[in-house]
């Protein structure tokens, strides 16, 4: 079965491969988790070490600011524009909406490109056009045109996370056009910020299950360990498990007072 | 409700008791009357021994097993291998006891358990001094796979040599320890003991009940590994303080897991830690 891999290793191992060719991925997250940062990468990934183009398509920001903040993680949009591995398209909503426009839009960028990527940056625009129950039939002729065009769609999804910061991601009912869920969101564990990364859905596939502590660096998203040993992240109330903390206890007795003394000493 | 410290006083009480009586039967008893009042019943030793030290052991192992993954501590990862190659050891020991290979496979099993055990107390206990723990997440596993199932694969491998009759005596019935056991034991006994003292030593400076409890168990073992040095016979009153002592042991390093439990659920003000 082919796979379309993010490059990034960790996350490639979640997926079992990476994501399935053609599937609808959407990634989920509230402001500041690194959505466009991880569609991003995925595009440049798939461009620089998988020979596969991409076009970024984004309502959000203008290209400057894309290309400056992708700058700063060391990718070169307009080198790989210029290498015809990369298109970014900064437009309104209302012209991807309209069929024709999004003809006008896409077709000639797709025919040139042979893009076999895509991203939407993000879904959430289509709001401001759309009647509410008019939504998810506009998702799925839009990503209905890029999959018969042979591309692998990847929407981005602002999700508003709740003051007890539990999601609910397939409130918008967008869930059934998804093939592959990926859900950043911030959690406090042990008094300190941290952000979580989980495949909440992967049609087709097996997957990790785990949910894993992710970070943005300066060359991107780094996937880290699972969070193991806590119970109730994904709910928003995060706390170990009975054993986990005695171990805890039972790891301070034996190591902190050793770095307490080291500390005295110095 | 008793204070910790009056706890931790009371749990000091039967490490002199032991070692009085193990001295005083020393003096009073002539090999040939410690002989004649061995009592082995196999199964009950059996029992016994898995209950109180390999039980223990495995609640201890399995606690260090999730400290080490989660903290990567060598100390921990050192701890719960000599707690687990113990445990393994002594309760392989209580099922071998008896016949058809006689008391020497026993022997041989526990008291090579006690020395391979002994030799990780004493890395645990040293590397306490400086700062041990491993970065790299991804490398636990494999060591911990390591750590356990080296030392666990070393005493089977070791029980299996002794079951074919391939490793040197440590005890000849009638004649009783032989100079390699009284060795073994000795340098097993020397390190638990050293051990105990280092992680006491620990203890004075932090008052955490885990590792109060945590190195009189230790003690605890040393002195029971000191009665089988001085004992005439297996079973004999001196071998039975012995194992009474480590089977206390067991209990003590269990009290230590729950004094970690008990530490998560006292505040300041809320119910003292023992």
């Amino acid at each position: 079965m082919a796979r379309n891999k993010t490059g990034i290793p960790e996350l490639d191992e979640m997926l079992r491969g990476g994501f399935m060719d053609k599937d609808a991925v959407m990634i989920a997250g509230s402001a500041g988790t690194g959505k466009t940062t991880l569609a991003l990468e995925y595009l440049v990934n798939g461009a620089t070490q998988f020979g596969e183009p991409g076009i970024y398509l984004t309502f959000e920001q203008l290209p400057d600011q894309i290309y400056r903040d992708a700058a700063n993680f060391g990718w070169d949009l307009r080198k790989l524009e210029a290498e015809n591995k990369l298109r970014v398209v900064c437009t309104s909503p209302d012209l991807l909406i309209d069929p024709e426009g999004e003809e006008q839009l896409l077709g000639e960028t797709i025919k040139e490109l042979q893009p076999r990527r895509m991203v939407i940056d993000s879904l959430n625009h289509l709001e401001m056009y759309v009647p509410r129950g008019d939504l998810r039939k506009e998702a799925y002729r839009i990503l209905m045109y890029i999959k018969t065009r042979g591309i692998s769609p990847l929407v981005v999804w602002e999700a508003q996370q709740e003051v007890d910061s539990s999601y609910s991601v397939t409130q918008t009912g967008m869930s059934f056009l998804i093939d592959c869920l990926v859900l950043l969101k911030f959690v406090e564990i042990d008094s300190s910020i941290k952000k979580a990364l989980a495949i909440m859905k992967m049609r087709g596939s097996d997957h990790d299950k785990r949910l894993r502590e992710y970070e943005i660096t300066s060359h991107g998203l780094r996937v880290v360990a699972p969070f193991s040993g806590y119970e109730g992240i994904i709910t928003g109330s995060p706390h170990r498990s009975l054993t986990q903390e005695v171990a805890g206890a039972w790891d301070d007795a034996f190591t902190r007072t050793k770095h307490k003394q080291q500390g005295m000493q110095v | 409700m008793i204070s910790p410290n009056a706890t931790r006083r009371i749990g000091v009480v039967p490490l002199p008791i032991f070692v009085a009586v193990i001295a005083l039967f020393d003096v009073i008893l002539p090999t040939s009357v410690a002989a004649s009042l061995a009592f082995n019943p196999l199964l009950v030793f059996a029992a016994l021994q898995t209950l109180f030290l390999f039980g223990t052991a495995v609640v201890v192992a399995y606690i260090s097993l999730k400290s080490y993954l989660s903290g990567g501590s060598r100390t921990i990862l050192l701890l719960g291998s000599g707690t687990l190659a113990w445990g393994f050891a002594s309760m392989v020991a209580g099922w071998l006891l008896g016949p058809p290979g006689g008391p020497n496979i026993g022997v041989t099993i526990s008291n090579s358990g006690a020395l391979v055990s002994s030799l990780f107390y004493i890395a645990s206990a040293t590397t306490t001094m400086r700062d041990s723990s491993s970065r790299d997440s991804k490398s636990r596993k494999p060591k911990l796979i390591l750590s356990y199932g080296g030392a666990v694969g070393f005493l089977a491998a070791l029980t299996g040599f002794a079951l074919l009759g391939a490793t040197p005596a440590f005890f000849v019935p009638g004649a009783g320890s032989t100079i390699l056991r009284q060795t073994v034991v000795g340098a097993g006994l020397f390190l638990f003991a050293v051990s105990s003292i280092l992680f006491f030593r620990l203890y004075h400076d932090s008052r955490s009940g885990i590792l109060f409890w945590y190195s009189m168990a230790l003690a605890l073992t040393a002195i029971g590994l000191a009665a089988f040095y001085f004992g005439r016979t297996v079973g004999d009153p001196i071998a039975w303080t012995g194992r009474i002592a480590t089977y206390l042991g067991g209990i003590y390093s269990l009290i230590a897991v729950w004094s970690a439990f008990r530490g998560l659920h006292s505040s300041p003000t809320g119910s003292p830690v023992p």
